[in-house]
């Protein structure tokens, strides 16, 4: 009986043991298979530098905190509308418009504009969920707890942040760079927008000298949506942002004597290709 | 009996849990809000290391930076028999840190001098037969 016991026990431990095994395996295989499609748009999108992990680009949170830190201010009716997010139809006009309403909800965050902020946040849930990315929202409830804690920053932040990092998550993990990338796009036109627009009507040197330090994440992320190249929504906006860092390459020289004229024509550049981005329905 | 039944499908049903959990998200994600601390997340990666070959010892990542800004780098690799040695490289590809001297440091803080991309560079041990799978992942953070 004893004996009859043990070998039961025994082939009881084998099978769960198998059966682990073999969830594991499929699991592991599953994960591999992510991770390899992530290898394979990662190599897609490096050429003179061997990269092991795709490669990341800054935060649209942080970017606009450099820049409030700088001096930039909140002037009402910089930003795009919320209520434009409806209107955004295709995949592409989402995700450019996602990065454009996670700038605009980090400029008013940072600048306690509080109530304007919840109606970004709205928008930017808008956006991601058209693009079936419903998750970072709904497991974290965070629309809830971003208007619970409005009027105190800190918390704000904080919330922006764990939307950020499950957004970063999701996508990397689902290999949904293109999202990822028109993401940043939309995030990076936008914060150079407000600030072009602000440094138009005032120069001040600081926010200058955050915008021109732009012009590497810029660089980056030209090489990394050069992988999308042959999609013409894609091809167009490459030659929009090229020719935007063609002038913040020249003003990023020493030749300062014809600055005025090259910020006069970045200006124009960047607020061309923002308006084209958000009427892009 | 069926205690004792029980107790080993559980340690084996725990034990499996654990090797396949490295590298989830939800794990890394957990371990990267508890690292990161008071800094805020720019972003992570990670993969297993099967997904970068079998016989890979040395693996890079880049990470972009801003001048005078405050970061925190995290190495948060899992499952590996010896804990992962990793160095930072600044944008001119000079070694600003190493844990070589001290595998139980984790994190690197830093206010980053020029703009630029930075380098983190695993060295990672070879692969364990007890754990064949493990996780190599980092995470950024900033102030």
């Amino acid at each position: 009986m004893m004996i009859k016991t043990r070998f039961a026990a025994a082939a009881i431990m084998l099978t769960v043991a198998f059966g682990c095994n073999q969830k594991s395996d499929k699991e592991n295989g599953a994960a591999d298979t992510t991770a390899m499609d992530t290898l394979a748009a990662g190599n897609l999108e490096t050429d003179a530098q061997v990269q092991d992990f795709v490669q990341s680009l800054p935060s649209p949170i942080h970017i606009a905190k450099i820049f409030q830190r700088a001096g930039l201010k909140y002037i009402p009716g910089m930003t795009n509308s919320p209520g434009n997010a409806a209107k955004y139809m295709s995949p592409y006009s989402k995700s450019v418009n996602l990065g454009v309403y996670t700038t605009d909800l980090s400029y008013c965050t940072f600048n306690n504009q509080s109530q304007e902020a919840i109606s970004f946040f709205k928008a930017v849930k808008t956006m991601t969920d058209g693009l079936n990315l419903t998750s970072i929202f709904e497991g974290t409830n965070l629309v809830p707890r971003f208007e619970k804690n409005i009027g105190n920053t800190d918390s704000l932040v904080t919330l922006m942040a764990l939307m950020s990092m499950e957004s970063d998550f999701l996508l990397k993990q689902t290999a949904r760079l293109d999202i990822a990338y028109l993401s940043f796009a939309g995030a990076w036109i936008e914060s150079s927008y407000i600030a072009t627009q602000i440094l138009k009507n005032k120069r001040n040197q600081d926010i200058l000298s955050k915008l021109l330090d732009q012009n590497h994440s810029l660089g980056k992320l030209i090489t990394l949506l050069d992988a999308y190249k042959d999609k013409e929504e894609f091809a167009s906006l490459i030659a929009s942002l090229t020719d935007i860092k063609t002038s913040l390459d020249a003003l990023n020289s020493e030749n300062t004597i014809a600055h005025e004229e090259e910020f006069k024509k970045l200006v124009e550049k960047v607020e061309k290709l923002r308006n084209s981005v958000v009427n892009d329905n | 009996m069926k205690k004792l039944l029980l107790t080993i499908a559980f340690a084996i049903a725990a034990l499996s849990q654990t090797a396949y959990s490295q590298c989830s998200d939800r794990s890394i994600k957990k371990l990267t809000k508890e690292g990161l601390g008071t800094f805020i997340f720019e972003s992570a990666a990670f993969k297993p290391l099967s997904a970068f070959g079998n016989k890979k010892s040395l693996i890079e990542a880049a990470f972009s930076v801003y001048s005078q800004e405050h970061y925190r780098v995290l190495s948060l690799c899992q499952g590996f028999s010896d804990v992962v040695e990793f160095n930072i490289y600044d944008t001119d590809r000079n070694l600003i840190f190493s844990n070589k001297s001290d595998k139980s440091v984790t994190h690197y803080d830093f206010i980053a001098q020029k703009s630029g991309d930075f380098t983190i560079e695993f060295r990672v041990p070879s692969q364990d037969v007890k754990n064949p799978n493990p996780c190599v992942a980092f995470a950024i953070g900033y102030k």
